[in-house]
């Protein structure tokens, strides 16, 4: 009796809890296929095949510059976090001492200063080198307040690793930096596959920096160009529909091929 | 090895915040050449204003509400799912899937979703022989809907980080647990969640940093209405600085909050540290 | 033990096709940044001593870039006119248009604090009062003389520098669904009595008689600002001058939230009133479901896209006695300024020129179905022509938060309204805030 609860309970309760956590993505879904003079109600999907939300919302030419932007966004700032982050996390893990604990708190404390607090003297900053509305200006600044929950990753995980290695590198005439990109760095795959898909999917679905600091129609990231189809007096929801699955798709397409070094990640370097 | 960090922290980080702390002592517009210095003014004027007590205690609600449910909602679909069923991992997807769609765009989705002439909620309610409510119109269910949504939406986030951490305790304790015949509670309490305390922390500590700046799902759904009574302290801020032109005050207010999430997290992390010690 | 190089492979080739996308958007990025960052501009200094003949085509390409918070038909209408100034221009000059939307207010502000204007950008009705301090005086632009008196005071500042060019006039009272008041039998309301009437009639025949986009926080304020007119200013104990002279006694403003509490209370309004927006209300009016709405001009253009017989009209704002008459609304809706410290003020001021040419104009104030602000160039206004030509001579006003009001304001009617509207503030509360921002933001500006 308990093996049939548990051989039908079980799928079953988690079928239902799958359609709850589907329902935003099958009302997107759905309404992305309608047409804009198609009003029946949401929850049906339509009995036609219709590209034209699809089309629309491609049809200047700006979601696909949008993923351009946003993928190179993407693509360098993580290198980044997973270059710094992993250096910075190296003597922090390594070396016990004062000087080491209020770097730590220092680390904390950026992570804990609210965005929208800094947004407009940051804008200055920016202007002042020149970095408004360029690429290199918005990595910086996506790298500066994402490094913390990577280096804080890291460090948990080198932690674990043992010393011995080092030390035979060391006496081996190694220095430092050679030592940390050749034997630290290849170790700590796990945990900057971990990083690569939390703080790629944080920076790709980012809003706040883009608004500010990429107001050029051709600089927009994805999410920007998405709210664009919101504006006061006409709401495109069909058309943003179609942009919000096509922007959803390749993120699910990657998290499900790299699935499995994403936990092994988050188990060695978050939960140890 | 600290430059690189240190450098961009320096910039970009610690420079406006000084920026911010400055501003806060004026009274200036935003957006004008010209402003002038008014002291304590604006913090006078913060522990006064009503607006700002609601936002506050909105945040409250938003932050540690939706850590609570997060972390415990998040944990329960853990051990559900930690267990071997047919369309497990169908499961987990679907749990972990809302959390790749940005909070900007959840926001719009609710939002038709709770429309009061096409909406899909509504589309239930009459289905159902219901009238249509005006679901945001009322504040106090709209801050519950804000809540609800975004749990709702970063729990697969706390069950992923859970997941691994069950994945992570050796089967051997609970095998002898259960040679010892220690019953379900007991083994939870004295073996499982002593050893998820890191993922536990790990998974307090970045959820309530998040949930006290919640602001892209509130813009989305409600944009702080209506009235001014679901703001979040982060949307106030935006509010105050873009709408009300009232750059000064709400630089203050986005120095208080982060004074607030500083000492909220060191609080919170020093009990739970004590509590892993004691295990 | 790490098997699989495949994950390595594909982040590879994420990082080699970002890099490859990189080299592609960079260069428009490094363009971009030339002529989009200021300096500290001894230009400006240069700029005052330019002939006031028209511009010569630049040497080499520019690019100006031009910010607007304008949307659907009026959106198009400027891409359209920016694409044919364009080609007329060959490589010389190009104008990129950055409509901005709904974040325009957000991303101006930011700019404006950091002194980082885009070239061109719209000043929909603050052109003096916010932008003021930023603009080129275009007193010597070849269009100047042809601005219509009523338009011209409002772009022009204190020190008689005209700071922008205006394109149409926003001429607007109330609008109505014509054909529902016709079905019921119902004529167009001159005093608050007979819209009350006439609100009720509507109501017991079914339908909606007020229909607010409450999530909107302008169009409340736009429902307040029109309330306030007509029961502050354009009556018979006007408050104009204790407005000016900045003693206004805000108790009585306690008129207007009692006007808005009275809608609410005998069911007047949209169901949905706290969370509709525009379209949601222009749905309804498609349907001829509402009969009223305290909005501009615009809702009908935007009603007859979505159902191309709907017969709305214009009305003028309700008066509370017989002794004032019922009026419009009159003020600046579409204009353009140059930032005074724009890198390429000749290239900015040929493209002004272009848009102040009489087929441009029209095209842009049609979008609203409101007239052109220059003489030699009328709006083909459909319909409603007939109902300007009948409104000829009514009594006009300026908005209530751009005459009476210190810079700033118009956000705070909006949400003080909003909070009134869903029972988050008192009327006291409306009061003293007003009271307060009215206090701080006059003497700011």
């Amino acid at each position: 009796m308990r093996r049939r609860m548990r051989q039908f309970g079980l799928p079953v309760l988690g079928l239902a809890i799958a359609c709850l956590h589907l329902i935003p993505l099958y009302i997107v879904v759905s309404v992305s296929f309608k047409r804009m003079t198609d009003l029946s109600s949401r929850w049906h999907f339509p009995n036609y095949f219709y590209f034209g939300q699809f089309h629309d919302a491609l049809a200047d030419g700006r979601l696909f510059k949008a993923f351009g932007n946003t993928l190179t966004i993407m693509a360098v700032t993580a290198v980044l976090l997973v270059l710094i982050g992993s250096l910075s996390a190296y003597p922090l893990a390594r070396i016990r001492s004062r000087f080491n604990r209020i770097w730590m708190s220092v680390v904390l404390g950026v992570m804990m200063v609210p965005t929208l607090s800094v947004i407009v003297p940051l804008y200055g900053t920016l202007q002042q080198f020149g970095a408004i509305n360029t690429f290199w200006g918005i990595i910086a600044v996506l790298t500066a307040f994402n490094l913390p929950l990577c280096i804080f990753l890291y460090a948990n995980f080198i932690r674990s690793i043992p010393r011995e290695l080092d030390e035979a590198a060391k006496v081996d005439g190694c220095g430092h930096y050679r030592l940390f990109y050749t034997i630290v760095l290849p170790q700590l795959k796990p945990v900057t596959a971990a990083v690569l898909i939390l703080k790629g999917l944080k920076v790709w679905n980012d809003y706040e920096f883009p608004l500010y600091f990429l107001q050029k129609p051709d600089n927009m990231t994805i999410t920007l160009a998405i709210s664009r189809f919101f504006s006061d007096t006409s709401s495109n929801f069909g058309a943003a529909s179609a942009a919000a699955v096509l922007a959803v798709v390749p993120v699910i397409a990657a998290f499900l091929a790299l699935q499995k070094y994403f936990v092994a990640g988050l188990t060695d370097g978050a939960v140890k | 090895m600290y430059v690189p960090a240190a450098v961009l922290f320096g910039i970009f980080v610690f420079y406006p915040l000084l920026s911010g702390v400055r501003i806060s002592f004026t009274d200036w517009n935003g957006y004008s050449q010209h402003f002038s210095y008014v002291g304590f003014d604006n913090y006078r004027r913060l522990f006064a204003d009503a607006n700002i007590r609601t936002a506050f205690i909105n945040t409250l609600i938003y932050g540690i509400g939706s850590t609570i449910i997060q972390n415990v909602w998040g944990l329960l679909y853990a051990l559900l799912l930690n267990r071997k069923f047919a369309g497990r991992t169908f499961t987990r997807a679907a749990v972990y899937l809302p959390v790749m769609i940005s909070g900007l765009i959840m926001g719009y989705i609710w939002y038709f979703m709770l429309q009061y002439s096409a909406g899909a909620i509504n589309d239930v309610m009459t289905l159902l022989g219901l009238p249509r409510v005006d679901w945001l119109a009322d504040n106090h269910r709209a801050v519950g809907f804000i809540l609800f949504i975004t749990s709702l939406q970063y729990v697969g986030q706390a069950m992923i980080i859970y997941l691994a951490g069950l994945q992570s305790i050796p089967q051997a304790y609970y095998e002898a647990a259960q040679i010892d015949g220690v019953r379900v509670w007991s083994k939870f309490r004295h073996i499982t969640l002593p050893l998820l305390s890191p993922a536990i922390i790990t998974n307090v500590t970045l959820k309530l940093i998040g949930g006290l700046q919640l602001f892209d799902l509130v813009m989305a759904l409600t944009a702080g209405g209506p009235g001014l009574s679901t703001h979040s302290l982060s949307t106030m801020i935006n509010y105050l600085y873009f709408v009300s032109q009232n750059a000064g005050y709400s630089a203050t207010l986005g120095i208080a909050l982060f004074v607030f999430i500083m000492a909220l997290t060191i609080m919170v992390n020093r009990v739970l540290y004590r509590k892993e010690v004691e295990h | 033990m790490f098997k699989g190089l495949r994950p390595a492979t594909l982040m590879l080739l994420f990082i080699a096709l970002a890099l490859v996308v990189a080299a592609c958007g960079s260069n428009n990025g490094a363009d971009n940044a030339a002529s989009g960052s200021p300096a500290v501009s001894p230009s400006a200094a240069a700029t005052a001593a330019q002939p006031s003949s028209p511009s010569p085509a630049p040497s080499e390409p520019v690019t100006l870039e031009y910010a607007t918070n304008a949307s659907g038909g009026t959106l198009n209408a400027i891409k359209a006119i920016a694409a044919s100034f364009n080609a007329a221009n060959g490589q010389n000059i190009t104008v990129e248009v950055a409509d901005l939307g709904k974040d325009f207010n957000t991303q101006m502000t930011a700019r404006m604090a950091n002194n980082d204007l885009p070239d061109l950008f719209s000043t929909g009705g603050w052109a003096v009062r916010r932008f003021g301090e930023y603009e080129l005086p275009l007193n010597d632009r070849p269009w100047a003389a042809q601005l219509k008196n009523e338009i011209k005071s409002v772009v022009t500042d204190t020190a008689g520098n005209i700071v922008a060019l205006p394109m149409d006039i926003d001429i607007s009272g109330m609008v109505y669904n014509n054909a529902l008041l016709q079905q019921l039998g119902i004529a167009v309301p001159e005093t608050w009595e007979q819209f009350l009437a006439a609100c009720e009639a509507i109501k017991k025949a079914g339908k909606t008689p007020v229909g607010i986009a409450g999530k909107d926080s302008g169009d409340v304020a736009g429902l307040i600002g029109r309330v306030a007119l007509s029961l502050l200013i354009q009556s018979a104990n006007s408050e104009k001058e204790a407005f000016k002279a900045g003693s206004f006694d805000w108790n009585k403003y306690a008129a207007v939230t009692d006007f808005v509490a009275n809608l609410k209370s005998k069911g007047y309004l949209n169901a949905d009133y706290l969370t509709a927006d525009k379209p949601a209300v222009y749905a309804e009016f498609a349907k001829d479901n509402v009969a009223f709405a305290f909005q501009s001009n615009q809702t009908i253009a935007e009603v007859k896209k979505l159902n191309p017989n709907s017969d709305m009209s214009m009305m003028r704002i309700p008066v509370s006695d017989t002794t004032t008459q019922p009026f419009l609304i009159s003020g600046e809706r579409d204009s353009i300024g140059i930032w005074k410290d724009t890198k390429h003020p000749e290239a900015a001021r040929a493209f002004v020129d272009y848009m102040a040419r009489s087929e441009n104009v029209k095209a842009i104030a049609e979008t609203y179905s409101i007239p052109t602000a220059l003489n030699g160039s009328e709006a083909d206004l459909g319909d409603l022509q007939a109902a300007f030509n009948k409104f000829q001579d009514a009594s006009v006003s300026n908005h209530f938060d751009r005459e009476y009001l210190p810079n700033g304001m118009y956000s705070v009617i909006g949400t003080t309204s909003q909070g009134f509207l869903s029972d988050t503030m008192d009327a006291a509360a409306v009061i003293k805030t007003m009271s307060d921002e009215f206090a701080r933001l006059t003497k700011n500006g």
